[in-house]
C-alpha cells in the first residue's frame, strides 16, 4: 500500500513537472477551466434561462457535446480489438493511450450532463436505495449505469497495467484480459445506449429510426481513432529529446561498440543476472553455463554507444548493472523510447529477427551489460519462462511507430466510409419521397418556412466529412500531413454532423409544428469551453504520467 | 520532454524547472492571467439572460365576456321580473357601474345588449290585448319590416333563409304573450328551450346530456350540481349566431428573436414545403 | 538559480514561482464563484432531503405541506392553503374538445395562467391553441401559434387547443430516469416537484409539446397568487423543475371542473368521469365521431377532439 502511494505521489510530481511549453499549454487550459467554472457559476444561480434554450429546444450544445464525446470514449475500444482480438503487436502500448482518451471523455460527459441539470443537487434521487432509479424504463438510466461503469472498468485497467510496468512486474492474466473483453463490449454498449435515448422517442420522427445507432457508431469509430492518431503525434514529438541541435542524440560518444571495454562472460556475470532477471533461474545450469559461450561483458562509461540505428549487428544484450537509454529517430528528431535497467534486455528484436537496428542504444550511466550472439539468445528461449519474459518485454516498449498510426488510419477510412454511405441512406429515404414525412431533416438540409440556421451547418458537415473520406481513400493521407489534414477534417466533420446534425433539428420543429431555431448563448458556449477544457488538461496529465511510466523512466527501479 | 541529463529522476520539480528564460516568462504570464481573470470575476456583474417579458394579462380580462351571457327573458319571468338575483357582474364590473344614457326628451336610451330584456320586462298584452294579432309587413324581398315600436331594439337575424325571420315562426300571432312551436304547440315564454328544440333537436339533445354550452359547476354530481344555461341566456333568439371575440395574447418565445430575423406568422395558404 | 546535489529539495525560488501561480489561480476559483452568493434562498435541508412522495408518511406530508406553506408566505406575503388531493375511487378522466365550437379565443389559456399560479414572466403556458387551415388536415405543421387577428373565429380556419393528453401510454413517464413523474389512479399525469432533477428528457419525450421547463425563478405578481393548492398541481414552482397540465387537480379532485373548462365561453370544452354512463363525457364517445391527435404513436389519450355532429 504504501508503494501505492509513493507510486501516486511520484506521478502527481511528474504531472507538475515541464518545460515551458508544457506549463503554457497547461495553464492556458487551466485559466479557460477558471473561466467555465465561472460561467456555470453564473448558471447555476440565474437559471437555464441564461443558456439558449427554450422548451421548444430544450436540449442544446450540453447535450450535443456529450453525445459526441460518448462515441470519443466508445471509440477507445477501436484500439483494444485489433490489440487483443487480432493479436496486433503494433497498438500495444497504444491501447493505454486509448483508454486514457476513454477516461478523460467520459469525464467530460459527466461534467456535460451536470451542467445541463436543471437541479444537479439532486443528482442523489439517482441513486437506487436512497433514492429512485427507473431501471430498466428510462434509457437515461441505462446511460447512468453504463457510463459509470466504462469508467471504473477503464481507470482500473489502465491504473493496473501502469503500476505493473511501473514494478517492472508482468500484469497478471486474470486481473486485466476478462476485463479488456469486458471493456470491448461495454464501449460498444455506450454509445448504443447513448443512441437508443433518442432512438427511444416515438414523438420525434427525426430520431426514431433504427439507422441512428448504426450512424451513432460509426460516426464515433471515426472521429475517436482520427483524434488518437493526433494525439499519438503529439506524444511522439513531445516525449522526443529536445536538446541542443535535432542531429545526434546528446553526449554520445562516437566509440564504434567493438573498441568498448569487452571481456568473455564468466558464471559469476551470469549469477549477477540471474539476481536481476528471476526467470533465469528456471533455466537449468548446463544451458546457462552452454551460453557463456561467446557471451561478452562490456564494462562502459556514461555515454558510450552501445548499438547505433541502422546498424547489421544482431546480437542480444542484457544490463547487468546501470541504465541503457534507447533512443530512435525519425524524422530528422530523437525520441526516447526506453529506459532500460538491470536484468531488462535490448536488441533482442534485431537477434531474433535478422532486422537492422531499429534505435540506439546509449549508457546513460556507468553500465555493465551482457552480450550474447542470437544462438544464445535463441537456446535460452527454448526454455518457456526465459521465452515468456523476453516476448513480453518485446512487446512492452513505447513504439508510436508510423505503421500504428497507419492501422488506425484504416480503421477511419472504413469507419467513415460506412458512416457517408449511412448519410446517403438517410437522404435518399426522405428525399425520394415527395410526401413530406420528416420536416426536420427538409429544415437541416434545405431550410423550411424562412428558417435556416443550420443549413450552412449540415453542408459543412458534410463537405467536411466527404472530403475526408476521399482523402482517405487516397494514397495522400499515407503520409503525416495528409493523414493529419484527414484526421481534423473528420473530428469537425463529425463533431458538427452529431451537435447540429443529429441533436439540434430532433426540436425543429417542435411535436406541435412550432418553428423555433437554437443559439447558444455566449455564457452557454463559455461552459462547454471550460468543459472541453478540462478534459484535455485530464487527458494531458494522463498522458504526462504514462509516458514515462511506459518508457521506463519512471519506475520502481529509480525511486529515491 | 524536457532536455536532461542522464541519471536524473523524473518527478523532482526543481531540477525540471529548466533554466530556460521562457519558462519564468510563462508562469509570469500566467499569474498576471489569474489575477486578471479573478478580477473580471468578482466586478463584472452576470448579464441576465435574454428572456422575454410579455404583457401581464388582467384577472378582470377573463372575466368579462361580452356578449355570451345574457339574462333571458325566461330567466326574468322565472325571477317575476326581479332582478336583484341575477348575475349583472357576470358582464359588468363591480366598481365601474354602466352609464346610463338619454335623448334629447330625456328619456332612457337603451342598451342594445338589454334590448330584449327590457322588452321581455313589458307585459306584452299591455300594447297588444288578446285575440288582436297584429299584422305584419314585408319589404320587397320578402324580409319582415319591424314594427316602429320595436325599431332599433331587436335585429332580425335567425337564420340564413327568409322563412325563418319572420316573427310568428315562434311568437304566436294571437296571444302576443306566448310562443307556439311549427306544430301549433303553444308554450310559455318560460319553455323557450322547449321552442328551440322543436328545431335544434340534435343540439337539443347534446344540450341534455351536457355536451353543448357552457359549462360550470361539479362534474361529480354527489359533491354539487352542474350548471347550465338555458339557450337564451347565451343565445339572442332573434339574432341567435355569435359575432367573434377578441382572441387573448397568444405564447411568448422564451428569447426574443434578432431583430432582422422577424419571419411573419404563417397564414393558413402557407403549404410551402 | 542552483538546484540541490541530490535534485530532491526545493528551491526558494522555484518555491515562490509555483506558489503564486497556483495562489492566483485559488484566488480566480474562489471569485469565479462568485455569483452563487447570489442564490438566496435556494433550497432548506429539509426540501434537499425530502423523500420520493410515495414514500411519504401521512405525518411527513403533513409537515411537508406545513413547510410549503411556509416557504410561499416567506415569498409572497401571504399564506395560502396546500393539500395533497388523492385520487378519488372509480374515477377516470376524460376530456372532450368540440372543434365546431372552438372560436381561437385563447381564454383557457390564461384562466389556466391565473389558476395555476405559473409564471408570468416568462410567460409559461400549459395549453397552445393552433389556428389550423380548413383543408382536411390534421397535420400540425400546418397550424399556426401566433394568430393576433382582430376578432376570432376567421373564415376558412378551425382552432385545435393542446395541452397534456393524460395518455394512458405515457412516454414521458416511462423515460423519466427518478420516476419524477407517474400516472395516478384517476388518469393525470403528475410531477412531484421537489424530487424532479430537471434533466428535461420527459420535455423530449412528450409527443404533444405538453410539459414546460422552468428555465428560471417563476414570479406570480402576489395578487394573483391562487391560494387553492395542491401539493401535486399548482403551489408555486421553483426553477429547475418540470411542470405541465394537471386538469387543475386542486378543483377535479373536489369536484370540481377544470378552469378552462369553465371559462370556455362557447362551451367547446367538455372534462368528466368515464366510469360514470351518466357523464356528458360518456355521451359524447358514445354518441360523436372522436379523433386523438397522432393515435399512430399508440399513446392513448385521454384527450378527445370531437365535431358536434
Amino acid at each position: 500500500m504504501r508503494s501505492y502511494l509513493k507510486f501516486l505521489r511520484r506521478c502527481a510530481g511528474v504531472s507538475l513537472a515541464g518545460d515551458w511549453r508544457y506549463y503554457a499549454w497547461i495553464g492556458g487550459l487551466a485559466a479557460l477551466c477558471v473561466i467555465g467554472l465561472n460561467a456555470y457559476a453564473k448558471q447555476f444561480a440565474a437559471g437555464l434561462e441564461i443558456t439558449g434554450m427554450s422548451d421548444q429546444v430544450s436540449w442544446g450544445v450540453y447535450i450535443a457535446n456529450f453525445t459526441f464525446l460518448v462515441g470519443m470514449a466508445a471509440a477507445a475500444v477501436m484500439l483494444v480489438i485489433p490489440v487483443y482480438i487480432y493479436k496486433n503487436e503494433d497498438l500495444h502500448d497504444l491501447v493505454i493511450f486509448g483508454e486514457l482518451l476513454a477516461v478523460a471523455a467520459i469525464l467530460m460527459c459527466l461534467a456535460f450532463v451536470t451542467v445541463d441539470l436543471g437541479r444537479p443537487d439532486r443528482f442523489w434521487h439517482l441513486i437506487p436505495v436512497i433514492g429512485v432509479f427507473h431501471f430498466p424504463g428510462s434509457m437515461l438510466s441505462w446511460d447512468v449505469l453504463v457510463l459509470n461503469g466504462y469508467l471504473v472498468l477503464n481507470i482500473y485497467i489502465c491504473g493496473y497495467l501502469l503500476y505493473c510496468r511501473y514494478q517492472n512486474r508482468k500484469p497478471a492474466k486474470w486481473f486485466y484480459i476478462p476485463f479488456v473483453f469486458t471493456a470491448i463490449f461495454w464501449a460498444i454498449s455506450i454509445h448504443t445506449v447513448t443512441a437508443f435515448l433518442y432512438v427511444g422517442l416515438g414523438g420525434r420522427p427525426f430520431w426514431n429510426s433504427s439507422i441512428v445507432g448504426p450512424r451513432f457508431l460509426a460516426s464515433a469509430f471515426t472521429a475517436g481513432p482520427a483524434f488518437v492518431i493526433l494525439a499519438l503525434q503529439v506524444v511522439r514529438r513531445a516525449s522526443a529529446s529536445a536538446a541542443g541541435s535535432p542531429g545526434a542524440p546528446p553526449e554520445s560518444n562516437a566509440a564504434a561498440p567493438q573498441r568498448l571495454m569487452h571481456r568473455a562472460a564468466t558464471a559469476a556475470d551470469l549469477e549477477l543476472l540471474a539476481v536481476c532477471l528471476p526467470e533465469l533461474e528456471s533455466v537449468p545450469q548446463e544451458e546457462r553455463r552452454a551460453c557463456l559461450a561467446g557471451a561478452t561483458v562490456l564494462d562502459v562509461a556514461a555515454g558510450d554507444v552501445l548499438l547505433r540505428q541502422g546498424s547489421k549487428d544482431n546480437d542480444a544484450f542484457f544490463v547487468l548493472k546501470g541504465r541503457v537509454v534507447v533512443r530512435r529517430e525519425e524524422g530528422g528528431r530523437f525520441r526516447t523510447t526506453r529506459n532500460i535497467g538491470p536484468g531488462e534486455q535490448f536488441g533482442e528484436v534485431s537477434a531474433l529477427a535478422g532486422t537492422p537496428r531499429a534505435a540506439t542504444a546509449t549508457a546513460a550511466e556507468p553500465t555493465r551489460v551482457l552480450r550474447l550472439p542470437q544462438e544464445s539468445l535463441r537456446s535460452l528461449m527454448r526454455n518457456p519462462k526465459m521465452n515468456e519474459i523476453i516476448t513480453w518485454r518485446m512487446g512492452e516498449r513505447l513504439m508510436i511507430s508510423d505503421r500504428s498510426l497507419l492501422i488506425l488510419r484504416a480503421i477511419v477510412q472504413v469507419s467513415m466510409i460506412i458512416n457517408v454511405f449511412l448519410l446517403a441512406n438517410e437522404i435518399f429515404t426522405e428525399f425520394y419521397n415527395s410526401n413530406v414525412q420528416d420536416v426536420s431533416w427538409r429544415y437541416l438540409v434545405l431550410g423550411l418556412h424562412g428558417h435556416h440556421a443550420l443549413v450552412p451547418w449540415f453542408w459543412t458537415a458534410a463537405t467536411l466529412n466527404i472530403g475526408a473520406m476521399v482523402v482517405l481513400m487516397l494514397p495522400l493521407s499515407r503520409r503525416l500531413t495528409g493523414l493529419n489534414v484527414a484526421c481534423v477534417m473528420c473530428i469537425f466533420g463529425i463533431w458538427i454532423e452529431k451537435g447540429m446534425g443529429l441533436v439540434i433539428p430532433g426540436f425543429i420543429p417542435t411535436p406541435l409544428g412550432e418553428m423555433v431555431e437554437y443559439v447558444p448563448s455566449l455564457n452557454e458556449t463559455l461552459v462547454c469551453a471550460g468543459i472541453w477544457a478540462f478534459g484535455l488538461l485530464c487527458f494531458t496529465i494522463f498522458l504526462r504520467m504514462s509516458v514515462p511510466i511506459l518508457q521506463g523512466e519512471l519506475s520502481r527501479a529509480n525511486e529515491t | 520532454m524536457t532536455s536532461r541529463g542522464p541519471g536524473q529522476p523524473l518527478d523532482s520539480v526543481p531540477s525540471r524547472l529548466n533554466p530556460n528564460p521562457n519558462t519564468s516568462i510563462v508562469l509570469t504570464v500566467l499569474t498576471a492571467g489569474f489575477v486578471v481573470l479573478a478580477y473580471a470575476f468578482a466586478r463584472v456583474p452576470a448579464r441576465p439572460g435574454l428572456v422575454s417579458r410579455p404583457p401581464l394579462v388582467s384577472r378582470e380580462a377573463l372575466a368579462i365576456t361580452p356578449g355570451t351571457v345574457r339574462v333571458s327573458a325566461a330567466e326574468l319571468i322565472r325571477s317575476g321580473g326581479d332582478v336583484s338575483g341575477l348575475d349583472c357582474y357576470a358582464c359588468h364590473h363591480k366598481d365601474s357601474p354602466p352609464e346610463i344614457k338619454y335623448d334629447a326628451e330625456h328619456r332612457i336610451v337603451l342598451p342594445k345588449e338589454h334590448a330584449d330584456l327590457i322588452i321581455s320586462m313589458r307585459n306584452c298584452s299591455e300594447c297588444h290585448p288578446p285575440n288582436d294579432p297584429v299584422k305584419l309587413d314585408y319589404d320587397a324581398s320578402g324580409n319582415v319590416i319591424v314594427p316602429e315600436a320595436h325599431k332599433g331594439l331587436l335585429a332580425m337575424a335567425h337564420g340564413h333563409t327568409l322563412r325563418n325571420n319572420n316573427c310568428y315562426n315562434c311568437h304566436d300571432r294571437d296571444q302576443l304573450d306566448q310562443l307556439h312551436t311549427p306544430e301549433g304547440v303553444v308554450l310559455k315564454f318560460e319553455q323557450a328551450t322547449l321552442l328551440c328544440a322543436s328545431c335544434h333537436g340534435p343540439t337539443y339533445r347534446d344540450w341534455m346530456a351536457g355536451a353543448h354550452g357552457r359549462t360550470s359547476g361539479y362534474w361529480d354530481r354527489k359533491a354539487g350540481p352542474m350548471r347550465r344555461e338555458e339557450c337564451a341566456s347565451c343565445h339572442d333568439p332573434h339574432a341567435p349566431a355569435f359575432t367573434g371575440l377578441i382572441p387573448m395574447p397568444g405564447p411568448h418565445l422564451l428569447h426574443p428573436l434578432p431583430q432582422q430575423r422577424q419571419v411573419p406568422p404563417r397564414g393558413p395558404d402557407d403549404h410551402d414545403l | 538559480m542552483t538546484s540541490d546535489a541530490t535534485g530532491s529539495g526545493m528551491t526558494r525560488r522555484s518555491f515562490l514561482r509555483a506558489s503564486t501561480v497556483l495562489s492566483a489561480g485559488v484566488a480566480a476559483i474562489a471569485a469565479g464563484l462568485a455569483p452563487l452568493r447570489k442564490i438566496g434562498q435556494f433550497s432548506s435541508v429539509d426540501e434537499f432531503l425530502q423523500k420520493y412522495y410515495k414514500e411519504l408518511t401521512p405525518e411527513e406530508m403533513k409537515a411537508v405541506l406545513a413547510r410549503i406553506e411556509d416557504e410561499v408566505q416567506r415569498q409572497y406575503g401571504i399564506r395560502p392553503h396546500v393539500r395533497d388531493y388523492r385520487p378519488m375511487n372509480g374515477v377516470e378522466f376524460v376530456y372532450a374538445l368540440n372543434l365546431t365550437r372552438c372560436v381561437g379565443c385563447r381564454m383557457c389559456v390564461h384562466a389556466c395562467v391565473a389558476e395555476n399560479n405559473q409564471s408570468r414572466n416568462p410567460e409559461i403556458q400549459y395549453i397552445r391553441v393552433l389556428k389550423m387551415p380548413n383543408d382536411g388536415t390534421f397535420d400540425v405543421d400546418k397550424g399556426d401559434h401566433n394568430y393576433a387577428p382582430k376578432s376570432v373565429p376567421q373564415a376558412g380556419s378551425f382552432y385545435m387547443p393542446v395541452q397534456c393528453h393524460q395518455c394512458k401510454n405515457p412516454p414521458c413517464v416511462k423515460v423519466c430516469p427518478v420516476k419524477a413523474t407517474w400516472q395516478e389512479a384517476d388518469g393525470i399525469t403528475v410531477i412531484d416537484y421537489n424530487w424532479c432533477i430537471g434533466c428535461r428528457y420527459c420535455e423530449a419525450a412528450c409527443p404533444y409539446y405538453a410539459r414546460r421547463f422552468n428555465f428560471t425563478d417563476p414570479s406570480i405578481p402576489p395578487d394573483q397568487l391562487n391560494l387553492n393548492m395542491s401539493y401535486l398541481g399548482n403551489r408555486p414552482r421553483r426553477k429547475g423543475v418540470m411542470e405541465k397540465c394537471h386538469f387543475c387537480i386542486q378543483r377535479t379532485r373536489a369536484g370540481r371542473y377544470p378552469s378552462c373548462v369553465e371559462v370556455c365561453p362557447t362551451g367547446s370544452r367538455k372534462f368528466g368521469n368515464i366510469l360514470d354512463p351518466d357523464s356528458e363525457v360518456s355521451y359524447i364517445l358514445t354518441n360523436k365521431r372522436v379523433l386523438v391527435l397522432k393515435a399512430e404513436l399508440g399513446t392513448l389519450p385521454r384527450f378527445f377532439y370531437y365535431f358536434d355532429i
